[in-house]
């Protein structure tokens, strides 16, 4: 056993000899990404190191190579004492204030009705007065306090015609979004529909691989797998919502939980083994709405709470996007118009005359900052903007005006659009030769530089090309399957955090829509979170989610003989 | 016209993406007599052999290069009916596909173009494939390489498993094994005990030719 110690932090872990430096981390309760899952081919996992530590391979030099004492934690083993500086930040993600926001009416499930006041003189047991069944013997023993403390004016909170609990004050709600990469949960006053705090925090299972596929792929290749993520993610979810009820409220006053998540998040939240979805024919283990009590799940809140895992259409198209499309009131367009969802996974959503089509289509983790030279998540510091003005002048802006310290997808974006705008990269994508002489110091080794070391490559405008390609053939396709050309359709919906800081035009620069869209670009942000609070406030909304699943066609690309044929005539900007 | 002069003119118009040019070059090839299998090597392979070094670089992407390798299939629909049988010599055979669990293809298509175009002979089992059929076919068509390739990490392992196949049946020797894809990489290659891991297609057939000719 040997001794691992932490700068910055009063730590010391032991571990055997030839623990990898990551293991050492989580051991010691500290968190470090590992974006691809300790395959040595992000190298975002970089820490600094000094004492005895495992000769780095030659994949792994790549990434470290000039960079004192800097090892890559997923590769590199402690073969004795070793002191661990963590680098990159864990940077909570920028959180986006502004929210698309549709007023919902209030209609819970949940309700607080006065109950007959306790007729002293009768010697009938009060509860045959009621029309209603107590869900939990707890609810018997309260009525027995109530009844020994001559309180005899009660208010019951109902659910669905049954008493969850006796005389308590508020009646809240809980909206839950698991996301891939970030939790989101709101608390909801359930009687006025109002958000009374909301939190966005990273999803602890991100240490396990940026994109679901890792995730799942740990999941096959541990026993505990699907055990360990849920557990930790319930653990997290059961922090925020301690941070959520401060010290107004009360977790036993809530009685109701909706959660959106793409499908494999959902199964994860019940410990189920996702492996089915990742194989060919994708095949989940559930896709229909599911109802459980918190106190079975381990949430903790009321121990009658409900819980409602809202329903998927399937593998990849998930109760996310279902959420989503109801959120934004996509469902009942009358023109035609297109929801994309764009992360690891593009969905893609189209409707015309009251026929739905969806489908996911393999993005890649490009627009998040990933397999990017410079990439970076949206955190302080990273460039989320970009122009070039008619002159031939570069700005920018950074996240927080701090010193810029890499591109998050947005910028990428923005980037792109105005490099192919002013000619910078051809519409092939290639790097043009031929310069204005004001850029032409900017370009060098097929990079283009934007600040002194922030650059954008030949190979991340590759990396682009193939994200933005494989969202417009997926849009392609789906308009086909549907029978509209793109002409007609009138707006194109965008959701996810990726988009809210992109300016439209550059999304149609550089082609995530396909040629002749001359339509809105509306973007709505986490479209899931706001689904899964309209469905907590009203339940027609949820009924309407239920249905919706039923309605919506989905056609797997992967699997079409003509996709390549498609997805090559994309790639150009 | 010289004959060096026409092979550099056949692979200019190859790498300019000239389909039209190529076919006319191609055809004039004939008409000077010159032997097909110096016009196939010298003319079109050479030019796709440019195109792969330009892929490699960055400087082509997936377009051009399907573009500049349907130009070199229509020069060698011109030449090839007048191919002597055994003037290519012995070809390199590779079985390829991508493994089960994934349909995913588009970088194994464009590895089985680049190896096509550069003279080896390609047997596709397509997507989806199931391991077994990998060491099967390689048995029936005697190849040299059995080529694998995944976009996901989930199915990722099925190569290991066809490994392990070939050691099962005592034929591990008989073949080198490639394999590639967006999840791949060296450490896996090794960890799976795979000859040959490549990040792009165009070194994948310039490495197989390392492996296989020495």
């Amino acid at each position: 056993m040997l001794d691992v110690t932490f700068k910055n932090n009063d730590l010391t872990v032991e571990v055997e000899a030839g623990t990898k430096l990551a293991e050492c981390i989580r051991k010691a309760g500290l968190s470090i990404e590992t974006p691809c899952n300790g395959m040595g081919k992000c190298g975002k996992c970089q820490v600094k190191v000094i004492g005895e530590v495992s000769n780095p391979s030659f994949e792994e030099e790549k990434f470290i190579i000039g960079k004192e004492g800097v090892r890559l934690a997923c590769l590199a083993r402690a073969t004795g004492p070793v002191e661990i500086e963590l680098l990159a930040s864990q940077n909570k993600l920028q959180s986006i204030d502004k929210q698309y926001f549709i007023d919902t009416e209030v209609n819970s499930e949940v309700k607080k009705v006065s109950l007959p006041i306790i007729d002293q003189d009768s010697g009938r047991p009060y509860l045959e007065e009621l029309n209603y069944q107590l869900a939990s013997i707890e609810l018997y023993t309260k009525l027995g306090k109530l009844e020994r403390d001559k309180i005899s004016d009660l208010t019951g909170i109902l659910y669905n015609d049954e008493i969850i609990d006796l005389n308590q004050g508020d009646i809240l709600g809980l909206a839950l979004d698991i996301g891939t990469t970030g939790l989101t949960v709101y608390l909801v006053d359930l009687e006025t529909g109002v958000i009374l705090n909301k939190i966005s925090d990273l999803n602890p299972q991100t240490e396990f691989g940026g994109d679901v596929l890792s995730r799942i792929s740990y999941c096959i290749n541990q026993e505990t797998g699907a055990a360990d993520l849920k557990d930790m993610t319930l653990t997290k979810i059961n922090q925020i919502i301690d941070e959520l009820v401060t010290d107004e409220y009360n977790k036993d006053n809530i009685y109701r939980l909706i959660v959106a998540g793409n499908t494999t998040m959902l199964h994860l939240f019940l410990g189920v083994n996702p492996a089915s979805i990742a194989r060919s024919p994708y095949r989940p283990i559930f896709l229909e709405k599911l109802d459980f009590k918190a106190k079975e799940l381990g949430i903790k809140i009321n121990k009658n709470a409900e819980v409602s895992l809202l329903p998927s259409v399937s593998g990849y198209v998930g109760a996310d996007i279902i959420a989503g499309v109801v959120a934004t009131e996509f469902d009942s367009r009358k023109t035609p118009t297109i929801f994309i969802d764009i992360g690891t996974n593009g969905e893609i959503v189209v409707i015309s005359d009251d026929k739905m089509a969806a489908t996911s289509t393999a993005a890649g983790p490009a627009l998040e900052g990933m397999n990017i030279a410079c990439g970076c998540r949206a955190e302080v510091g990273a460039i989320e903007a970009f122009s070039i003005d008619d002159n031939f002048n570069i700005s920018y802006k950074t996240i927080a005006n701090k010193k810029a310290k890499g591109i998050c997808g947005s910028g990428l974006i923005d980037i792109t659009a105005n490099l192919v705008n002013r000619k910078i990269i051809l519409k092939n994508g290639r790097f043009n030769k031929n310069l204005n002489k004001k850029l032409k110091a900017r370009l060098r080794d097929k990079k283009f530089y934007i600040t002194e070391d922030i650059y954008i490559s030949q190979k991340d405008i590759r990396q682009i090309q193939l994200a933005k390609g494989a969202i417009a053939t997926g849009v392609k396709m789906l308009l086909e399957e549907i029978g509209i050309s793109i002409v007609n359709v009138k707006e194109v919906i965008i959701a996810g955090s990726f988009g809210y800081h992109i300016n439209p035009e550059s999304i149609k620069e550089v082609g995530f829509i396909p040629e002749g869209f001359s339509g809105e670009i509306t973007f709505v942000g986490n479209s899931s979170a706001q689904g899964a609070r309209q469905a907590l406030v009203n339940t027609n909304v949820l009924d309407k989610m239920v249905e919706l699943r039923k309605k919506i066609m989905v056609l797997e690309l992967s699997r079409k003989e003509d996709f390549q044929d498609y997805f090559i005539k994309e790639l150009n900007f | 016209m010289e004959k060096s002069k026409l092979f550099e003119k056949i692979s200019g118009s190859l790498i300019e993406m000239e389909e039209d040019k190529v076919v006319e070059l191609c055809k004039k090839s004939l008409e000077l007599n010159i032997p097909v299998y110096e016009t196939i090597t010298s003319g079109l392979i050479a030019g796709m052999d440019e195109v792969g070094r330009l892929y490699e670089e960055e400087e082509y992407f997936l377009p051009e290069v399907l573009i500049c390798s349907d130009a070199m299939k229509a020069g060698l629909d011109v030449v090839k009916p007048y191919l002597k049988a055994d003037d290519m010599g012995k070809p390199i055979k590779v079985v390829i596909g991508v493994v089960e669990g994934d349909t995913h293809d588009i970088g194994k298509n464009l590895v089985g173009i680049m190896m096509e175009t550069s003279g080896i002979e390609v047997y596709d089992l397509g997507r989806d494939v199931p391991l077994d059929k990998f060491v099967k076919k390689a048995e029936e068509v005697e190849a040299d390489i059995i080529g694998m390739s995944t976009l996901m990490t989930t199915t990722m392992d099925g190569m290991r498993t066809v490994i392990e196949k070939l050691e099962a049946e005592n034929i591990r020797n008989k073949y080198k094994v490639l394999i590639g894809g967006g999840p791949i990489s060296q450490k896996f290659a090794d960890m799976i005990g795979a000859d040959l891991y490549t990040k792009d297609a165009n070194s994948a057939v310039r490495e197989i030719k390392k492996i296989v000719w020495g």
